[in-house]
């Protein structure tokens, strides 16, 4: 498990995730128009499936990679890991192992794999603050923290808004701090997997 | 500021309107603390558990909340009180919180007495 490379994207979920409703939609209209054309709960039916769509794309992918985070959680516990601390992004979960230089991560994209690597395998985590902007106009929308496994970087939003605020902001000033204590927390990982 | 500084904006006292003065302040840490899971607590007690006294700033660790204690007392009654203003410190600025008064028990509390 801690050998494989990681993952941020399985392409097989990604699909079903994204097409399996409008399958649906199509086979059950068509099912709907075939078997009952007569019927007056007929039209309807397409509309029901739409909305459980919208309600699949809008919860079923946070939900999974909730599942996602639970699994990993009880991985590690299993393993007799510190979970230091845990991130809950919106494209992954990042848990902290500082005690055994460990690092948990479960991807949005592919959240019924679990990762738990050595933190050696980071070889860089920084803070981007999202700083744009000179004077009056400066300010941000969104703070990361970013790390590279195996060469491939990723990025975990501590704030994210489509609004731009002043840097002083308490809401970037808070990312700021969820973004620099976690980068704080990756290289003190990869300091005990030494 | 000197130890026996009048309160902010002059703040005076509930029992007889006197000007509190200010009889010192000390920084604290509160390393259970940590960013985005800041709480408001109201029980002595709690600060009594969760402050542990630092000397400045740079030994707050990062992510974890932090707070002044100000303490006052009424030249003519003795009535004491202490503000807790806690914050968090992030590079070099600060988000900070509502502040919190504690008076009477919750300041025994607090103080251990
Ligand atoms: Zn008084």
């Amino acid at each position: 498990m801690s050998g494989e490379k990681v993952k941020k994207i399985d392409w097989g979920y990604t699909l079903i995730y994204i097409f399996a409703p409008i399958v649906l939609i199509v086979v059950g209209t068509f099912l709907a128009v075939k078997l009952m054309p007569d019927s007056s709960a007929g039209p309807f039916i397409p509309m029901v499936l739409f909305l459980l769509s919208m309600a699949w794309w809008l919860m079923g992918g946070r939900n999974a990679l909730k599942n996602g985070a639970t699994k990993l959680a009880k991985e590690m516990d299993a393993q007799g890991l510190t979970r230091n601390m845990t991130f809950n992004g919106r494209g992954c979960v990042v848990v902290v192992d500082t005690v055994h230089g460990k690092l948990g991560l479960v991807y949005a994209w592919n959240p019924r794999k679990q990762y738990i690597i050595p933190a050696s395998r980071v070889e860089k985590a920084w803070v981007d603050d999202g700083r744009s902007g000179k004077g009056i106009t400066e300010g941000s929308g969104r703070v990361s923290f970013l790390f590279t496994v195996d060469g491939v970087k990723n990025r975990v939003d501590t704030f994210a808004s489509n609004t731009r605020f002043k840097m002083n902001d308490n809401r970037i000033l808070t990312g700021i701090s969820k973004a620099d204590s976690m980068v704080e927390l990756i290289n003190a990982a990869k300091e005990a997997a030494r | 500021m000197g130890l026996f500084s009048k309160g902010p904006k002059g703040e005076k006292c509930k029992v007889c309107k006197e000007i509190l003065e200010k009889r010192g302040e000390r920084l604290y840490a509160m390393p259970g603390v940590y960013v985005g899971h800041y709480k408001e607590h109201t029980h002595g007690a709690w600060y009594r558990d969760n402050l542990v006294p630092i000397d400045s700033k740079a030994q707050i660790p990062t992510g974890i909340y932090a707070a002044r204690v100000e303490l006052f007392k009424c030249p003519r009654c003795g009535k004491e009180k202490a503000v807790v203003r806690p914050f968090l410190s992030v590079r070099d600025s600060e988000v900070t919180e509502f502040p919190v008064t504690l008076e009477y028990l919750e300041l025994d509390a607090f103080l251990g007495r």
